[in-house]
């Protein structure tokens, strides 16, 4: 039987070296992916999830599941975390479209998803921070509105408010950038 | 027929879901996982003994030369001398864990010589530090990089160099009592 992510929690602040290592190999993707998309560099990411993690060693007695679930609770860490690194600016942002992450293209229309995949990410990039967690809380990341206010520490109708406001400037960039993505959507999206 | 906005959210919620599957996660870094387990015992290893434990927190003046030491041997064994002279005056049975992520098997070390943690030197590098005396249990030992002593009920007193990060960076065993 597997345990779930609250059972694991209890048993880290226990001390259960192996409970750690569980939930270190099942939620590190989540932490990584998050901090990815909200710091656009591969190598803080990596940090990010690694400070995620050892945060979780100091702070595992102090979780309540009473509170959030323990990944919003993580994504709540790596978001201060990657916070404080865009805040130092220590890292270079994804240069578009040749370092970026491995993209699993179509062969037949992966040029042009590939083109749209960095223009998106481009886009989500140069949002407002706040505008920027809230579509990669909901919408990358896929969290409840209630999650995604736990990690955002504000109230489910600013993080409606802020989706909402996000989509919109994703929408205006992405029509704007149309021109570019000749037979795109391809066929078969729709 | 869609409205036009209908078409450009369907557009950007199939764009999302394309962009958030397009992250490959790399797999995890056996340095860092290996630190992180390290950091995670030596955290447990100090909560029940935290009522008699004695930890030393060096002043800065020391702190900042011993990690200008670690630094400047590129976090090599160091020889200490304060404090690592065993109280019982035998040579305790520890030696560093021949290990695959610091690439080449450490000699066996003198019982008051620092040993590099696994995984530490791919961590960045020690800015600031503390120097932290604690008793340990023998199974966490190999964790750290070192040869546990046969007696399996044993404890050891160890100092450890800990990073700005809080992940240790080294070890040396101080005395090794059995219970």
């Amino acid at each position: 039987m597997t345990d779930s992510d609250e059972q694991l929690m209890a048993a880290v602040a226990g001390g259960d070296r192996e409970a750690f290592g569980a939930l270190y190999r099942r939620r590190r993707p989540d932490v990584y992916r998050f901090a990815l998309h909200m710091t656009g560099a591969p190598a803080a990411a990596d940090d990010v999830a690694q400070d995620v993690f050892l945060a979780v060693i100091q702070e595992a007695a102090r979780y309540s599941p009473s509170r959030a679930a323990v990944l919003p609770w993580l994504l709540g860490i790596a978001r201060n975390m990657a916070r404080r690194r865009l805040a130092e600016r220590k890292y270079e942002p994804l240069p578009d479209g040749t370092a970026e992450p491995a993209v699993r293209a179509d062969p037949m229309d992966g040029i042009t998803r590939m083109r749209q995949t960095a223009a998106l990410r481009q886009a989500l990039g140069a949002l407002p921070e706040v505008y920027r967690e809230a579509v990669v809380l909901c919408d990358l990341q896929e969290l409840s509105y209630q999650d995604a206010a736990h990690v955002a520490d504000c109230a489910i109708g600013t993080v409606r408010s802020r989706l909402h406001r996000g989509r919109q400037l994703l929408a205006a960039t992405m029509r704007g950038e149309r021109h570019a993505f000749r037979g795109w959507p391809a066929p078969g999206w729709l | 027929m869609r409205h036009h906005h209908d078409i450009d959210d369907l557009e950007l919620a199939l764009a999302l879901r394309r962009l958030a599957d397009s992250v490959d996660v790399p797999p995890i870094d056996p340095a860092r996982e290996a630190a992180l387990m390290a950091a995670f015992d030596a955290a447990a290893a100090q909560t029940p003994v935290r009522g008699t434990r004695r930890s030393i927190y060096w002043g800065m003046a020391g702190l900042a030369t011993a990690a200008a030491l670690l630094i400047a041997v590129g976090l090599g064994p160091v020889r200490a001398g304060r404090h690592g002279a065993p109280l019982e005056g035998k040579p305790l049975a520890h030696k560093p864990l021949s290990s695959s992520l610091r690439g080449v098997p450490l000699e066996p070390v003198l019982p008051n010589e620092f040993v590099i943690v696994p995984g530490a030197a791919a961590l960045p590098p020690m800015e600031s530090g503390e120097l932290v005396r604690m008793d340990l249990p023998v199974s966490v030992l190999p964790s750290l990089g070192v040869v546990p002593p046969p007696n399996p009920s044993a404890r050891v007193r160890a100092d450890l160099i800990v990073g700005q990060d809080g992940l240790p960076r080294a070890v040396r065993l101080v005395r090794v009592t059995t219970e």
